[in-house]
């Protein structure tokens, strides 16, 4: 019976393998992503390439994971409900806080600032008076702001104002991408991406892969969308790996363009620093391939990567903060709607609050961007661990559950992707940076969210926090998305006068 | 606000739960129910496609004959950007600026129409008929594919209350519109 309705809730589905794959790599591109992989490529070069790939793997080998968790629970709340079928309630606030709030904290706070220093890069002159405050970041928090009132009124605003975003920074990456490999080159590199292979630092190099996964982290995002897809237990494993696979390969365009275009020169002799540690080395880039012109082009271009990632952030964020507060897994003041548009506002504001005041708290600090990212991917790094752990106890303790999808030559995927994972958290650190700026923050996080995750389970929901949910429990609620009213007589019906 | 009608079963499924104590009927992929003599209410559902996102939603109407032909089209304005204040009907045109005049007169409709949750409203006079429609905010979904999310919003009794309560106000005061 349960198989059967399972097998009629996964046939109602109605998004295509298109929308499915545009849904799971509409989240990776970003500035940090940019910046990242310019850094990264700047580094190591052909190593970082490595890195690259490796990190590719382990994140095909993760998506197998969440594919069956999908599959086995299709329901919109995600992480969540796969953490509390497998480890108990416990565990899946705090691998929902990991994958949504705190990635939210560190992320979305290093989009912030760099939205402001992607403008100062690339038009320096039209800014003189908050570069020379160093208050670019304003910019930033600004977008925020103006993003999250324009989610507050609604989401097809939040939809018209993301198709322009969304066209036009696509555009622009394609021209710019395909334009740097046909430009003649102007370095010569000893490797295809800057630098010749060098595995002789082997700490250094898991480092890399530290960054690289930040690259891909997100396409998992799409796993809510498990009951709207069709045949989702075929259709989430294609379009997370195709989507995985064109982010990799635009990654390595990239790559490549950039050392080919881009002379890695030093421009801090005190601190060591490099062009392609710094934002300056896209404007030096788009001079490369299409002159001053092309500057201010791939200047507007950022701006509208960080303005629809932000603007994807305050849709996203505040209704999956929404979504949690409605399943009891946060306050409920957090469902609080706006009288008259009926958005999530208090989850909004909560929402835009928290990069901003981050960013303000840092003042802005760029220095802090790469540990603010490499924190990120602790706590995505977290949730992945604990969602991958409870596919692993589910298939031990409820091997009778139908799965639509299975992670083939299971266990191998979930080793190979927890393994890396644990090994690049434990090497996130990359050369010249201070451990503890990374891990203490990611630390204190992690540990107010299992305060918070503790007191909330035994205080406020009264459950033993570590018991799992049955599966058939979840999946059951989310399948009875219209109640029935029990309602006899109409109703008395005002009169007129 | 551009919209395809949608026959959409699922989405009728549920608003005909949440009607059920008015025992709809569903015809040629509508709901039809009747509140009173004369007055009959049809749900159609209409899809409106975003960005990365649909939202599936309802437009509940009423008809009737008018007297003489006339054309016009009256809508409500709510004024206040943060609580509702009571409805207030323009129109343009002779006619429908008599109409609107007409509604004007009856508070209770403007303040039943005020606490009514809707996106839109719209009576419309066009050949010799008039027709009403509104489109709550409830008894529509959305599905969104970022964020990834399918909600229904169910049409709470209170609302439905209001929602039918209009709908049969406007009737009754057509039938007083002056000639």
């Amino acid at each position: 019976m349960y198989n059967q309705k399972l097998r009629a809730h996964l046939d109602r589905g109605v998004i295509g393998f298109p929308g499915t794959m545009a849904s799971s790599v509409g989240m990776l591109m970003a500035s940090p992503t940019l910046l990242t992989a310019t850094s990264g490529f700047g580094m190591g070069g052909d190593s970082f390439a490595l890195a690259v790939l490796l990190a590719f793997i382990m994140m095909q080998a993760q998506i197998t994971t969440f594919a069956e968790a999908a599959a086995l629970i299709p329901t919109t709340g995600s992480v969540y409900d796969y953490i509390s079928c497998g480890m108990g309630r416990f565990f899946a606030i705090v691998g929902a806080l990991c994958a949504y709030l705190v990635v939210h904290i560190y992320a979305a706070t290093a989009e912030t600032i760099l939205a402001g220093v992607m403008a100062l890069a690339n038009f320096e002159s039209l800014l003189p008076t908050l570069a020379t405050h160093q208050d670019t970041w304003l910019l930033g928090v600004a977008m925020v702001l103006l993003f999250a009132c324009l989610n507050a009124l609604g989401i097809e605003v939040f939809s018209k104002v993301e198709v322009v975003l969304t066209f036009g920074m696509g555009f622009t990456l394609l021209v710019f991408g395909i334009g740097g490999l046909l430009t003649a080159p102007a370095v010569t590199q000893p490797g295809w991406f800057g630098a010749a292979l060098n595995l002789g630092d082997v700490g250094g190099f898991v480092g890399y892969i530290g960054m690289a996964m930040f690259l891909f982290v997100g396409c998992e995002l799409v796993t809510p969308m498990a009951p709207e897809i069709k045949r989702a237990h075929r259709t989430l494993p294609q379009a997370m790996g195709l989507g995985l696979l064109c982010v990799a390969g635009c990654l390595f365009l990239y790559g490549a363009a950039m050392s080919r275009q881009v002379d890695n020169v030093l421009v801090d002799p005190a601190h060591g620093l490099r062009l392609m540690d710094t934002p300056l080395a896209l404007p030096a880039f788009a001079y490369q391939v299409m002159g001053h012109a092309g500057q201010y082009w791939l200047g507007f271009g950022l701006i509208l990567a960080g303005a629809a990632t932000i603007n994807t952030l305050m849709a996203a964020v505040p209704r999956i903060l929404y979504s949690m507060a409605l399943d009891g897994a946060l306050p409920r003041v957090l469902t609080w709607l706006h009288p008259r548009f009926k958005t999530p506002v208090a989850a909004i504001a909560l929402a835009a609050a928290i990069p901003c005041l981050h960013a303000w708290y840092l003042q802005g600090n760029v220095d802090r961007i790469v540990p603010l990212i490499l924190a990120a991917v602790c706590a995505w790094g977290v949730a992945y661990l604990l969602v991958t752990l409870s596919v692993v106890l589910l298939r031990i303790r409820r091997p009778d559950l139908p799965r639509a999808y299975r992670s083939s030559l299971f266990p191998l995927p979930q080793v190979i992707s927890s393994v890396g994972i644990i090994i690049a958290i434990w090497h996130i650190t990359p050369a010249g940076m201070d451990r503890s700026a990374i891990l203490v923050p990611f630390g204190v996080m992690l540990a107010i969210a299992s305060l918070y995750a503790l007191g909330w389970t035994l205080l406020v929901q009264r459950v033993n926090p570590f018991k799992p949910v049955a599966v058939e429990e979840v999946v059951t609620r989310a399948m009875a998305r219209h109640p029935q009213l029990h309602e006899e007589a109409p109703d008395a019906l005002r009169s007129l006068v | 606000m551009r919209s395809a009608r949608w026959s959409e079963p699922t989405l009728l499924r549920a608003v005909s739960a949440d009607l059920a104590n008015w025992q709809p009927e569903e015809q040629q992929g509508r709901l039809c129910l009747t509140l009173g003599p004369g007055v009959e209410v049809w749900v159609e559902a209409r899809r409106q496609r975003l960005f990365m996102a649909n939202l599936w939603r309802c437009e509940f109407s009423c008809a009737g004959p008018l007297a003489e032909r006339a054309e016009g089209r009256v809508r409500a304005h709510q004024p206040g950007w943060w609580r509702r204040q009571p409805v207030r009907f323009t129109g343009r045109g002779a006619m429908a600026s008599a109409l609107a005049r007409h509604l004007n007169h009856f508070p209770n409709l403007r303040q039943t129409l005020a606490e009514l949750d809707y996106r839109q409203f719209e009576l419309r006079m066009e050949g010799g008929e008039w027709r009403c429609v509104i489109e709550p905010w409830a008894a529509s979904e959305v599905a969104c594919r970022l964020p990834p999310l399918r909600r229904y919003l169910r049409l709470t009794s209170h609302q439905r209350m209001l929602l039918l309560s209009v709908l049969k106000m406007v009737a009754e005061a057509m039938a007083r519109f002056p000639r």
